[in-house]
């Protein structure tokens, strides 16, 4: 129970502030004015992050999602490191703001996100499980 | 303290605050409808927040907590994704894709919601006059 507690306190404050400092260098490096790359950017790399960790845990002998180092990678740090919330509110400014330029930024938005942070996810998943030791 | 170590410091805390929260969800509803409930109710946090502050300029280091800490880590694009794609393996590609349409168009218009509550909230109302009662002839 506090080995739980712990280890999820550790990872999500980690994901949260890896998110933070990433999300800041992304934007200073790249101004981008219609896309929202940094939590793009995010969380393409949460969800391929998260897919190598399911498919290197694929042939574990017990529940994975019970391991103490699932809760810190897993729950933890992979979980607060991408975000819905940011997502959602990104799209709702895009199509608030909506100028026809900003409307279609926020349905390539929608698409690439979706699309991309679930192929990312069976890519790295797949990989993962085919070379993890058995 | 400088500004970038405060934030940092209270985004840690929002974090992991959060991510604990997520995981009493998990246990209390179990995957994939607790991940669905903590992105819905994450998103509309975030957005009521952000329409109470649409108007504000000043920021105070604990925003960050709430917001990017808090927000963030309770609601989860990682695991949505590994829900999806565990429907698709174990049930049916029906059950994977209505899962990711419904956390999409109830996590936007909670979003929407939220903005919409938010900016509601903030909005500065004329001072009520006081009530007078009625004079007698």
């Amino acid at each position: 129970m506090i080995l739980t507690i712990l280890m999820l306190s550790i990872g999500g404050a980690l994901g949260a502030v890896a998110r933070y400092h990433a999300t800041q260098y992304i934007a200073r490096r790249h101004a981008t004015t219609h896309f929202p790359l940094p939590t793009f950017i995010v969380n393409l790399t949460g969800s391929a992050f998260l897919g190598a960790l399911f498919g290197i845990l694929h042939n574990a002998p017990t529940d994975p999602t019970q391991s103490p180092l699932y809760l810190l990678l897993g729950t933890g740090f992979c979980a607060a490191f991408t975000t819905f919330s940011t997502f959602a509110l990104e799209t709702h400014t895009l199509l608030h703001n909506s100028t026809p330029k900003e409307k279609s930024a926020a349905a390539a938005y929608v698409i690439c996100t979706i699309t991309g942070c679930l192929a990312l996810f069976v890519l790295c998943y797949s990989l993962a499980s085919l070379t993890a030791i058995t | 303290m400088n500004q970038q170590l405060k934030i940092t410091l209270w985004v840690a805390l929002g974090g992991s605050l959060g991510t604990l929260c997520r995981f009493t969800l998990d246990l209390l509803l179990t995957q994939p409808t607790s991940t669905w409930l903590a992105n819905v109710l994450g998103s509309f946090l975030l957005a009521t927040f952000a329409g109470l502050t649409t108007t504000r300029t000043s920021t105070h280091p604990s925003q960050f907590g709430l917001t990017v800490g808090f927000c963030g880590a309770f609601t989860t694009m990682s695991t949505l994704m590994a829900n999806t794609a565990s429907l698709y393996n174990a049930n049916s590609p029906t059950a994977a894709a209505l899962y990711l349409a419904a956390s999409l168009s109830i996590g936007l218009l909670a979003t929407f919601t939220g903005f919409a509550l938010g900016k509601y909230l903030a909005k500065p109302r004329p001072p009520q006059p006081a009530h007078t009662p009625p004079k007698k002839p």
